[in-house]
């Protein structure tokens, strides 16, 4: 017999990407109102409603992993420069690297609706129990509390722009159909902006389209691909125009997901000093030769030696499972990581470190001249460059100089509610709100990002305003903080349409004020 | 709440069902125009035809796909497809010149995974093993590591190819259950050929249970029935097989069980239609079954000098579309 089987006849790199339940969205977390057991760690991972809203995936398993330590300082005199730096992801990679110290939960559904909640490595022990999908159910714990549990469908938190924020890097795939072989032609190298750009037509609103973006794709016209203008689009009025129009994209869809209360004393034996908790979610999805019971256990340990080293086969459980996503801050992944497969790491994001500070650079370079357009002061240095430019950094040594002060700066609060025993708590930096790539929730905070995330949290333009300038003062001594591009004002002084905070401010559905919080599902 | 899968109702075979599903991916493009819905058409009239193994949709979809090429030609992904569909119909020279018809195509890991099956087709297995290497050091997919799996069992590494196939194994999930079956059935034959049964009939098993109703899986357990002699399974089973894709090998096969059955009538039925089926693959200046005609006229009809002319014909057409990998 000859063959007729060469593997690629099988499968091709064409297999249709549908939305999948392993693909996580968003990971809150924020110190619960109920006191009772004392303080408690509210968290909540969305993913996408796949099959259905309220159905889940029978061969996805859902990883929730927390860790908690005391507040750290920030070190007087602390230089800003790569040496900091490397120290600062040294110190706290010996945290994160590997899974030990790591408590976790891992939640997995089966045919009959249920959801086995199993709890590792908690202070406790470890323990599983069963809950229904779709109900509130109190889960005892062994030393005597109880946590609230949720799996199932509920309204999507996330509301954002999307399409803006894809128009303002120039992704193609959300307005045209890019060739599969083509990866390249993903993220075109036209600068990144956030006002429009004159002759910018492949990402310009067209009116004659008004729903590009919008679930309407064209198939990506011959290129070129690049941008050779020199200025900012403007209309009659020399008014620019967003990339951005303030619609949420989100509105009206749901997700799927595991909403947990948990008491911080569950959590460490040291509530009072360990007032840190961080949360990141994981989502893997079953192997294909763990999917037939006939099979044998695969031998992987001998097979393939190397894998010994990964967490992941030193854990009976997970052997049959194969890592998909990661979530732990908002636009790790889909503003620095580019969405790179490989680039799923969890926290262990240490070695994307380079790739951050390169990353950064090269949005600033785009954001950073829409920013100075607009009369707003910058954490990015552009040298003044009027429009955008495409710049692309191979080392992370000569794009630092410029991302100093955007990767140092600590990010000003709008007022002074987020710290609530008003402990004095030190303003976070970019650089440690992204390495780790955990949520990590300070829980003598309210928990709004970047001290954790709230669900009412407009996370997207918080990110944005990391391009501000928020050490320099304003005449009127006034600093720009996180919530300055919600400002309506802002977008109503300035010579912009439409006049919009680039992402809106609101859900599409009021939260809940108790368990289980997010709304309930459309 | 009950899931989904417990809710949903029973069919005949996964494969049924997934050709079922592609059926439905089909319908919105029927009236789609553009590149990439052409794409999109012609990659799953491909997969259907690989899965259910009908040659005349195979040859089908090649022209779905040549003739989206002819219309599209600034489209990188139709250069893929053809290739691919170049590599199904044996005609490795002309996928090699395919995947140079786009540029960075050739070099990219998808095109490096073709241009390593096409040099394979060639036994050009060391050209082949550096494709899948350079493919493996960009994207550790498992159809790589399947391609070097291949390399190496035509290499006589039968071992170095099994744990090959079992990290290609490692990377599939149970969304991919179709690639995990055609990967299982290849450890199989692998097992099959050097003679241990029972590990063989193993990874059948385990493969028809992950994927059950798939033609290439079904065929190779019946080859397996022959090998052991239960030559009355066998010969139901190519006969099912051959029932539902009427493919001219499967009938060559039954024939030969026929033949070792001490049914003469039947084998010589079934060579018939096995010789028909190659004529008219040969007829239509297809390489698809050129090799098979010649074990057919040095196996069957022992007519070696007849064999001998459809092995150089063979050669030669495999050679077609690429002037590189004339000798």
């Amino acid at each position: 017999m000859a063959d007729h089987n060469d593997p690629n006849a099988v499968n091709s790199i064409f297999s249709d990407i549908e939305a999948s339940a392993a693909d996580v969205y968003d990971m809150f977390g924020f110190p619960g109102p109920d006191h009772s057991q004392g303080d408690q760690v509210v968290l909540a991972l969305t993913f996408a409603a796949v099959p259905e809203t309220g159905v889940l995936d029978t061969d996805v398993l859902y990883r929730l992993q927390l860790f908690s330590h005391p507040r750290a300082d920030v070190l007087p005199g602390e230089r800003r420069d790569l040496d900091t730096l490397q120290l600062y992801i040294d110190g706290v990679r010996g945290t994160y690297f590997g899974a030990e110290g790591a408590m976790e939960i891992r939640i997995t559904v089966d045919e009959r609706g249920l959801a086995t909640v199993t709890f590792h490595d908690f202070p406790a022990g470890s323990f599983s129990a069963t809950v229904p999908v779709g109900e509130v159910t109190a889960i005892p714990t062994p030393d005597g509390l109880a946590i609230d549990a949720f799996v199932g469908g509920r309204d999507d938190a996330f509301f954002n722009n999307l399409p803006g924020f894809f128009r303002s890097i120039n992704y193609a795939p959300q307005f045209y159909h890019v060739p599969s072989t083509r990866p390249d032609l993903r993220e075109l190298p036209i600068p990144k902006t956030l006002l429009e750009l004159e002759g910018n037509d492949l990402f310009n609103y067209n009116p004659a389209i008004p729903d590009l973006g919008w679930g309407v794709k064209l198939d990506l016209p011959p290129g070129p691909y690049s941008w050779t203008g020199d200025s900012f689009k403007k209309d009659a009025a020399g008014n620019y125009r967003f990339v951005y129009d303030g619609r949420d994209a989100r509105a009206g869809k749901n997700a799927n997901a595991i909403i947990l209360e948990i008491p911080l004393r569950f959590i460490t034996r040291q509530p009072e000093t360990d007032r840190i908790v961080d949360i990141w979610g994981e989502s893997w999805v079953r192997k294909a030769s763990h999917k037939v019971p006939a099979i044998p256990d695969h031998p992987i340990w001998y097979e393939h030696p190397f894998a010994f080293l990964s967490p992941a086969t030193r854990d009976k459980q997970l052997e049959g499972y194969k890592l998909v996503d990661t979530v732990g801050q908002p636009f790790a992944d889909a503003g620095l990581s580019e969405r790179e497969n490989n680039r799923q790491l969890g926290a262990n994001n240490f070695w994307l470190a380079p790739h951050f500070i390169k990353r950064l650079a090269h949005l600033g370079w785009g954001f950073g001249p829409s920013i100075t357009a607009l009369g707003l002061r910058c954490s990015f240095d552009t040298d003044n460059a009027p429009v955008p430019v495409h710049r692309v950094y191979h080392s992370a040594v000569e794009a630092f100089p410029r991302t100093r002060n955007l990767i140092f700066q600590p990010l000003n609060m709008p007022d002074a509610s987020w710290d609530v025993h008003r402990l004095g708590i030190p303003l976070r930096r970019p650089f440690e709100i992204f390495v780790p790539n955990v949520c990590a929730l300070d829980m003598d905070t309210t928990g709004t990002w970047p001290f954790g995330r709230r669900l009412e949290d407009q996370v997207a333009n918080r990110f944005l305003s990391l391009f501000l300038d928020m050490e320099s003062a304003a005449a009127d001594g006034s600093r720009y903080h996180v919530e300055t591009l919600s400002d309506q004002a802002l977008w109503d002084a300035a010579p912009i349409v439409p006049k919009t905070p680039p992402n809106p401010l609101k859900n599409d559905k009021e939260f809940l004020p108790h368990f289980p919080y997010l709304a309930e599902p459309w | 709440m009950v899931s989904q899968a417990a809710a949903k109702p029973a069919s005949a075979s996964a494969c049924a069902d997934e050709l079922h599903r592609l059926d439905s991916m089909l319908v919105p493009l029927a009236t789609a125009d553009g590149p990439d819905a052409a794409a999109r058409r012609a990659h799953l009239r491909l997969r259907q035809a690989r899965l259910s193994g009908v040659v005349d949709q195979l040859r089908s979809a090649d022209i779905v796909t040549s003739t989206a090429l002819v219309r599209y030609p600034e489209w990188p992904d139709l250069f893929y497809l053809q290739a691919s569909a170049d590599i199904d119909l044996h005609r490795p020279g002309s996928a090699l010149a395919h995947l140079d018809g786009a540029p960075g195509l050739a070099e990219s890991p998808a095109g490096l995974e073709l241009r390593g099956a096409a040099l394979e087709q060639l036994s050009r297995h060391s050209q082949a093993e550096d494709c899948f290497s350079r493919a493996l050091a960009a994207d550790p997919s498992w159809q790589a590591l399947a391609g070097l799996a291949q390399v190496r069992a035509a290499t006589g590494e039968p071992a170095a190819a099994d744990a090959l196939y079992a990290q290609a194994e490692d990377e599939l999930t149970a969304k991919e259950m179709s690639a995990f079956a055609w990967v299982r059935a290849a450890r199989g034959a692998l097992a099959a050929d050097s003679g241990d049964h029972e590990t063989g009939w193993a990874c059948y098993r385990s493969a028809a249970a992950a994927f059950s109703g798939y033609w290439l899986v079904e065929s190779q357990i019946a080859g397996l029935l022959r090998r052991e002699n239960r030559l009355d399974e066998a010969a139901a089973l190519y006969a099912a097989i051959h029932l539902r894709t009427a493919r001219p090998e499967l009938a060559h096969a039954l024939g030969d069980v026929h033949r070792l059955r001490g049914d003469a009538s039947e084998s010589a039925r079934w060579h018939t239609v096995a010789l028909a089926g190659y004529q008219d693959s040969a007829a239509r200046g297809e390489a698809l079954y050129l090799h098979h005609l010649a074990s057919y006229y040095a196996d069957v009809a022992g007519q070696a000098e007849e064999a001998a002319q459809w092995a150089a014909r063979d050669a030669q057409a495999r050679l077609a579309g690429d002037g590189r990998w004339s000798s």
